[in-house]
């Protein structure tokens, strides 16, 4: 399990974070929603480590996580960033490999590269393997972006569990390809009972993919759970301010949808039903 | 490999070569003869102690700081994951040769305690001191808290430039003739004069950065990705960044302490590797190191030869080289990234 316990980021006097306390439990699909400036990714970035919270404890597999060494922290969890820096003219094979640099002196060269293709077969960019990074478009930067992360913690750490933390994984990518990559996390979580957390901004993605939904809102967690408890009008619009419906999934009935309206000039009562 | 090979005839080439004809084969038997081999090639014996003594010295010099500038260059370049980061620009050459200036202009007056202590040891020590607080200072400027800001990182570079540049303008003003002389050479650079003792004084640092460069290699790799994606990987990430300013301080601080600023090597070499084997720092590095060394040979070559007798300081040499290319560069990634 991977834990934030009552963690409080600041910045400067500016409180990011207020008290948040989350649990990321291995094989569930675990989606984080908010408006823009919620906290989502001070969340990400403190559960992975990379942000030191102000007070709280963030635990992993039963330890602290500054406990771990770093490279152990690496075979355990796996993080895709919202937008990556890479400039340099890499080939994709190569940036997917990087993915397997905590494993260089553990695995074959072989190994790395097997698994390094498997993953983009997997996030549908093998036949990009030998293309140059630089000249890709932003979607096909971010499904070799997930390859490279997927080619991290592509094998269980012995008994430990792994976890995979996504910004906005579907940012750039086609509607396709963003069910593609939720489909991918989904199976990851039931096939390595990995945990994976995901920051969403579409809400339907979030209910037809996410075991539970974790809603943040000015650095508070206001509700986690099931997409059907969380997905409610009354709360999604006091939080995004802004009118919505939720209905049911035609095909799926235990599924909610959520249906936005349209901003009209003279207040709520004018919307359009 | 092809370069390996090169980097040897080259070497070769530039030991046989020179205001005083000695000729490969005589320069192989020269060499080979030092240790008490025989070869069928003859030479005199002003030849052999032009060569022991004065060419042999400058090649090795050469070879090692021209591998050491190529190498902190693409180590800076990965560092800073811009292809324009210099080791020039970010103030470590500037900060040494205000550190070395120093010490010649004062060393009479302010240093003389230092002076005895540490006797040759103390330039080269103090260039890379003033290496390192320069770099730091840059990089301390640069660095918005998590993340390090590459345009303000080379506006700080140019403020320290100048600052360092203006200090150092007032050090020249206070020098006497004798010391001007001296300080003309830090500001052009050149391997004249480099004998075995400079070699001996400046080899153990510039190979402690040849050779540990090479290690961070996965890391800097990683670190194109960027610094927190370098941490995820399990690198870590803040050690990493200050040995490579370290090294880099090293180098290019002891490559200035013994030839002053010979610039664009560190720029231009690790480019052309990335045309040719790409920006991989497993390969980029080594490579970088090579072909600074044999660019740095090739570039003394014409710097003692052009105009002989007399010479052409060898950071002319470069400069007149490298500024196209680097204009060059600057176009070229606006269309194809690095």
């Amino acid at each position: 399990m991977l834990t934030a316990n009552n963690i409080t980021v600041r910045i400067g006097a500016k409180t990011l974070l207020d008290g948040v306390s989350l649990a990321l439990h291995p094989g569930e699909v675990l989606a984080v929603i908010g408006p823009n400036g919620a906290g989502k990714s001070t969340l990400l970035r403190a559960m992975s480590g990379e942000l030191t919270p102000f007070s709280g404890t963030i635990v992993m597999n039963g330890r602290p996580l500054p406990e771990w060494q770093p490279r152990q922290t690496a075979r355990m969890r796996g993080v895709l960033p919202q937008n990556s820096a890479l400039a340099f003219r890499f080939k994709v094979l190569e940036v997917v490999l990087m993915g397997r640099s905590p494993y260089r002196k553990t695995h074959t060269r072989d190994r790395n590269e097997t698994i390094a293709r498997q993953a983009l077969q997997l996030t549908d960019t093998g036949h990009l393997a030998e293309r140059i990074y630089t000249t890709l478009s932003g979607g096909e930067r971010q499904r070799v972006q997930l390859a490279r992360v997927l080619a991290q913690i592509w094998e269980p750490y012995g008994e430990l569990q792994c976890y995979l933390l996504l910004d906005e994984p579907t940012s750039a990518l086609d509607l396709a390809h963003q069910h593609a990559v939720l489909a991918i996390a989904r199976r990851f979580a039931d096939s390595q009972s990995a945990g994976v957390l995901a920051i969403l901004h579409d809400l339907n993605l979030a209910a037809l993919y996410a075991d539970r939904i974790a809603v943040l809102h000015q650095g508070r967690l206001m509700s986690v759970g099931t997409p059907n408890r969380v997905l409610i009008s009354e709360l999604i619009q006091q939080i995004f301010d802004y009118p919505v419906t939720i209905g049911r999934h035609p095909l799926y009935p235990d599924c909610p949808l959520l249906i936005p309206h349209i901003p009209r000039a003279g207040g709520p009562e004018s919307w359009i039903a | 490999m092809g370069l390996a090979v090169l980097l040897v005839f080259s070497s070769l080439f530039a030991l046989g070569h020179g205001a005083l004809a000695i000729g490969p084969g005589p320069a192989i038997a020269i060499v080979a003869d030092k240790f008490g081999i025989a070869l069928p090639w003859w030479f005199g014996k002003e030849q052999q102690a032009v060569l022991l003594a004065i060419r042999a010295p400058r090649l090795v010099l050469g070879l090692l700081v021209g591998g050491a500038l190529a190498i902190c260059g693409a180590a800076m370049q990965g560092l800073f994951r811009n292809p324009l980061a210099d080791p020039a620009l970010i103030g470590i050459s500037s900060g040494a040769a205000l550190a070395a200036v120093a010490i010649i202009v004062l060393q009479h007056s302010l240093f003389s305690v230092l002076s005895l202590w540490l006797g040759h040891y103390l330039l080269p020590l103090a260039a890379i001191a003033g290496g390192f607080a320069a770099s730091w200072l840059v990089y301390r400027l640069a660095d918005g808290g998590d993340r390090l800001d590459i345009s303000s990182l080379l506006l700080a570079g140019i403020a320290i430039n100048a600052l360092a540049g203006s200090a150092t303008g007032l050090l020249i003003y206070l020098a006497d003739d004798d010391q001007l002389r001296t300080l003309t050479f830090w500001s052009m650079g050149s391997l004249n004069g480099a004998g075995w003792d400079s070699v001996a004084l400046g080899a153990p640092f510039l190979l402690l950065s040849l050779v540990s460069l090479p290690l961070l290699a996965d890391a800097l790799n990683a670190l194109l990705l960027g610094e927190a994606e370098a941490g995820h990987l399990g690198f870590p990430v803040e050690r990493i960044k200050t040995a490579i300013v370290a090294l880099v301080a090293l180098g290019v601080g002891t490559s200035v302490a013994l030839t002053g600023v010979i610039g664009f090597v560190g720029l231009v070499v690790p480019h052309l590797l990335r045309l040719m084997v790409g920006p991989d720092h497993r390969w980029l590095l080594p490579g970088s190191a090579l072909l600074g060394a044999l660019l740095l040979i090739c570039a003394d070559y014409l710097a003692r030869t052009l105009a002989a007798p007399a010479e052409i300081p060898i950071g002319i040499v470069t400069g007149i080289l490298g500024s196209p290319f680097f204009v060059w560069l600057l176009f070229r990634q606006k269309i194809m990234g690095y």
